[in-house]
């Protein structure tokens, strides 16, 4: 029997009046939610424009109020806070006497008092901290904060630690006697994210936005130790499940772009086992648009789980609340916050269907004709293969329309041509091919071609095509060049599984097909328009965007989401959103709380 | 109630063109300061020519007839040791400017200029394009170093009868506003779409010869929403963009791109929730983007559907097809009101940005290396655009448009690599009181 389960990806079309009638009364702006934390049942939003924190009453479901109740409770900060330290215990009940606000602009970082909810007073800070963690209370120890600083004008990134004394909450003239103390050095790096282990006080993960190597930094503040990996590139934001024994992570898509790389996405690294999960190679799972803010919980989520006895029986489906610890949240640029079976790594797809694809021909002059002679025998791997249209064009283009300078039989360019796949025995083409004949790539470096059958005349600056000789490109939309195949060979891209469906075999390549006899005139091509069969659970609010922040509480099982675009903080219930019976909206507003 | 009206007077000029233009007094503007500062150019000359700062008065109340452009010697005004009254305290630039002719007068309502080193020229020479949307013209300034003049008119400093209008046929650019230059190509954005027989027309962008500028322009059909900044890059010009509403609903297009002859949609409101981008700038490496953007806004409505920061933007070409992939790649919160921004390179590091937030009366400077704004200066009245010089004492000197302040004010960052210890230092302007908004154009309503 093969079991599949699926939640229904929702787009929840809130209506902006909806959503307000399920405020308190009292509204209160939120100029800039820019970071969440929870203090025990206090969820702490920190502003950017009007610099301040407020307070939501998780089990209350309302705004903190000020001594004048006519007022939302407002606690000032330094400058543009950037980032919410605080400590809350597994029931959700116990919090540190301080939660902690970095203003990397000012150089500060605000202390505010957890149980009367007020400012207490600033400690100046390293101007090049970005990241801020308070470890697990402790009995025997006073609270401590941890800062991440980035190297200015050379030296080394370091942890900085300080303790706050537990009278400071009740005399705040002690700050002045605190200090930090830079306790570890992290190397030639760039800390942007630190997290603390809910269970191991002396664990801190720390994410890089540059690093020589490997950019998740295991930090033991015991022993003093540093223990590098790599995770796929550099790491945005940071989360850890419940039990301490995994850390999430979304990598950096803008460090990557910065250094001319690509890379974004989730990943899971184990604690215990010191690699990325499930296996050291595994890619990161995708979320579409860009990754700002993630979270991992505990909820149960209603999904709907299609069973098939029998092969050639027909398919059940019925709705039932599954379990997902970790529950983890991620949000993105697109305005979407995207659901993922921590446990299983993978997302909450919405999609019982498998991949599915169509081929089409079409003439090099752009007409669409029937042609049995493309790709056959087609295998497309759940989780591997992407939804997009992979053209196989008949010496088709490696690099198109590229500028570059010749000499001689050297072809100098800025593309990368190793990197486009191109290889000796393929064909030039120039802008101008009465000066220019084309010519054929003998010798590939990085920026340049050395050619065979250049003409005289053919120097100086040059626009340019190289194309495949005799053979088919294989390129996607999406995933870019995937390789190359002649006339009745078989054709296999690997790929990397993205996605991790019930089963899936790292060692089922991501797309094979036969080629057949094809179109062999130049530009002709087979086009697979490949539909993934999986599609992304995730929500989104109408009116507002930029979901960025999450956190978990773990007392009720919500999360809430601080969204900058509307300036607003959600509240989500996964157990009681109810998502409709197919793809599409779901038909109530049931499960979100919107505060603003 | 004010921390909007500011950019609502930078994005609606028509409501302050209707609500004042019973206002113009016949006043002409003063020589020796600014009224609403909105665009500045800095000259910087090697071999002992001189440093030169220029800047646009928009005139932005109708105070006065004419809105100006003042040339400000730089190397009359000793910056590099501590102003007097301390780096709140306005200095005065009376003796930096050349009394005779370092100073012209024209439209009100001017935009963002660009500075063209014609063909042949001096080192010193420029010719200052200025948009100005009283009359929807552009200005071409010849600029000598400190010295200004009309571009054909000899010693007069009343340049408002040469004011170029930017219309082809039927296609006008209405509310001119921004400027740029690639080669002798200038491009120009207007605000407004035009209207003809009640009808609302597409926006355009304007390309016009800036060796010869009073030629027919180029229009290039951008589409409904009007664009705003612009810039150059190596896989074409970008166009930050503002949302339109028509008949077919919400028009917007945060990104779009002129290759070649054709304006396209760069696809970024696709994949981001951003309604409108103000400010941009190329990083170093050509490959990325740096954008403003903007939360809608309408009077006394906190921002809604899109929030006010700064967004990253992949424009690296895909290998395979050589096409800019224009993803969104990193998004940073930023104070409110962010709009111009200005790429300050650093060698060996990531660029550092520095960005106006004109709505906190701050400039936030965003360190890409760090990926965080690592500073943020306080206490300049609703900044606006930005230009930089070298500091002779090393680093390198911001200079910022105060639009409400009426000054000049400057930030020095004594070292690029440590940009946290950037500070104000300075305004420039007139030292006699800051000039009253006139009683029926206050700032209060523009």
């Amino acid at each position: 029997m093969r079991i599949r389960h699926w939640t229904l990806g929702a787009l929840i079309g809130l209506i902006a009046v909806g959503c307000q009638s399920e405020q308190k009364p009292g509204a209160v702006e939120l100029q800039g939610p820019n970071s969440l934390a929870a203090a025990g049942r206090n969820l702490l939003v920190a502003l950017t424009t009007d610099a301040q924190l407020r307070a939501i009453h998780i089990d209350e479901q309302a705004f903190l109020r000020a001594p004048n109740p006519l007022f939302a409770l407002s606690v000032p900060t330094a400058s543009f806070p950037r980032a919410i330290a605080a400590w809350t215990s597994a029931d959700g009940e116990k919090t540190l006497p301080f939660a902690f606000v970095l203003s990397s602009a000012t150089s500060e970082v605000s202390v505010v008092a957890t149980g009367r909810m007020a400012l207490l007073g600033t400690l100046p800070v390293p101007r090049t901290t970005l990241a801020i963690a308070t470890l697990a209370e402790s009995a025997e120890v006073d609270p401590q904060l941890v800062l991440a600083v980035a190297p200015q004008g050379g030296g080394e990134a370091s942890l900085h630690v300080a303790t706050v004394p537990r009278a400071v909450a009740a005399d705040p003239s002690g700050l002045t006697a605190v200090a930090f103390e830079s306790r570890i050095a992290l190397g030639d790096s760039v800390p942007q994210v630190l997290v603390a282990s809910p269970t191991n006080r002396n664990l801190l993960v720390v994410g890089d936005r540059h690093t020589a190597q490997g950019s998740l930094a295991v930090v033991d503040l015991g022993s003093g130790s540093v223990e590098r990996y790599e995770v796929g590139g550099p790491v945005r934001a940071l989360a850890f499940d419940r039990a301490g024994e995994r850390v999430f992570g979304i990598l950096d898509s803008g460090a990557c772009a910065s250094s001319g790389s690509r890379c974004g996405g989730l990943f899971a690294f184990g604690l215990s086992s010191r690699r990325l999960e499930p296996s050291a190679e595994a890619a990161p799972l995708d979320v579409p648009g860009t990754a700002i803010g993630l979270a991992a919980g505990a909820a149960m989520v209603t999904v709907t789980v299609t069973t098939t006895s029998a092969p050639g029986e027909p398919a059940t489906t019925e709705k039932r609340p599954l379990s997902f610890d970790p529950l983890v949240l991620v949000s993105s640029t697109d305005g979407r916050i995207y659901l993922f079976d921590g446990d299983k790594l993978r997302m909450l797809d919405a999609n019982p269907a498998g991949p599915s694809w169509s081929v089409t021909h079409s003439s090099p002059d752009g007409t669409t004709t029937e042609d049995a002679n493309g790709p056959s025998n087609i295998a497309l791997a759940e989780g591997a293969v992407r939804s997009e249209v992979v053209r196989v064009t008949y010496e088709g283009a490696l690099l198109r329309d590229r500028e570059g300078i010749v000499a001689g039989s050297v072809l100098k360019s800025g593309s990368r041509f190793e990197a486009a796949g191109v290889q000796a025995g393929d064909r030039v083409s120039f802008a101008d091919p009465a000066l220019c004949p084309e010519a054929e790539v003998a010798v590939v470096t990085a920026d340049q071609l050395e050619l065979t059958g250049v003409e005289a005349s053919c120097t100086g600056a040059v626009g340019f095509t190289v194309r495949s000789a005799e053979e088919y490109v294989v390129v996607g939309s999406d995933s870019g060049h995937l390789g190359r195949v002649g006339a009745n060979e078989r054709f296999v891209y690997q790929g990397a599984y993205y996605h991790r469906p019930d089963g899936y075999d790292l060692r089922v390549p991501a797309i094979v097909f036969e080629m057949g006899k094809g179109d062999p005139r130049r530009e002709a091509s087979y086009l697979l328009d490949i539909k993934s069969g999986i599609s992304a659970s995730y929500v989104t609010l109408t009116g507002l965007s930029f979901p960025g922040a999450i956190v978990y509480d773990s007392k009720t099982k919500r999360f809430f989401v601080a969204h900058f675009g509307g300036n607003a903080v959600v509240e989500i219930d996964p157990a009681a959103i109810e998502w409709g019976s197919e793809w599409g909206p779901a038909l109530t507003e049931k499960g979100f709380r919107i505060y603003r | 109630m004010r921390t909007h009206l500011y950019m609502l007077a930078l994005s609606l000029p028509l409501t302050a063109l209707v609500g004042c233009a019973s206002e113009s007094s016949g006043t002409l503007p003063p020589a020796d300061g600014f009224h609403y500062p909105v665009s500045l150019s800095v000259l910087e000359s090697a071999g002992g020519g001189p440093n030169v700062l220029y800047v646009v008065s928009s005139n932005f109340d109708w105070r006065y007839s004419h809105g100006s452009v003042i040339a400000v010697d730089l190397d009359k005004l000793d910056l590099d040791t501590p102003a007097p009254g301390g780096s709140t305290a306005t200095r005065s630039i009376a003796a930096a400017v050349n009394p005779d002719t370092g100073h012209v007068f024209i439209d009100s309502f001017g935009g963002l200029m660009s500075a063209y080193q014609p063909a042949g020229a001096l080192p010193a020479s420029r010719t200052l394009f200025v948009p100005t949307r009283a009359e929807h013209r552009l200005f071409a300034i010849r600029a000598e170093g400190t010295s200004l003049s009309c571009f054909d008119a000899g010693e007069a400093r009343d340049c408002s009868p040469q004011g170029i209008a930017l219309a082809n046929g039927d296609m006008t650019a209405e509310d001119p506003f921004a400027t740029m230059l690639r080669g002798r190509e200038l491009f120009v954005t207007h605000l407004r779409r035009p209207t003809i027989d009640d009808e609302l027309r597409n926006s355009y962008l304007v390309k016009l010869d800036a060796e010869a500028p009073t030629n027919a322009p180029v229009f290039f059909d951008i589409g409904a929403a009007p664009a705003e900044g612009a810039v150059d890059t190596p896989r074409g010009v970008y166009l930050t963009g503002r949302a339109a509403r028509d008949a077919a609903g919400d028009q917007s297009k945060a990104l779009r791109v002129l290759v070649g002859s054709s304006v396209v949609d760069a696809g970024l409101t696709d994949e981001t929730r951003v309604k409108e981008t103000r400010g941009i700038g190329v990083s170093s490496d050509g490959a990325r983007l740096f954008v403003s953007t903007r939360g809608s806004r309408s009077l006394h409505v906190t921002p809604t559907e899109g929030p006010d920061g700064l967004l990253v933007v992949d424009i690296s070409a895909d290998p395979s097809t050589g096409a800019a992939r224009n993803e969104a790649v990193s998004f940073v919160p930023m104070p409110e009101g962010a709009s111009r921004l200005l790429v300050l390179p650093r060698p060996g590091r990531k660029d550092l940005v520095a960005i106006a937030c004109t709505d906190s009366d701050a400039v936030a400077l965003y360190d890409d290396e760090l990926g965080a704004i690592v500073n943020l200066v306080e206490g300049v009245a609703k900044p606006y655009d930005l230009a930089v010089a070298s500091r002779a004492a090393g680093g390198q000197r911001l200079f910022v448009a105060s639009f409400a302040g009426h000054t000049v004010d400057y930030i020095d960052i004594p070292d690029l690599g440590r940009p946290g210890d950037a500070t104000l230092a300075g305004r420039l302007g007139a030292t006699d009181s800051p000039p009253a908004a006139s009683a029926l154009c206050s700032e209060e309503n523009p």
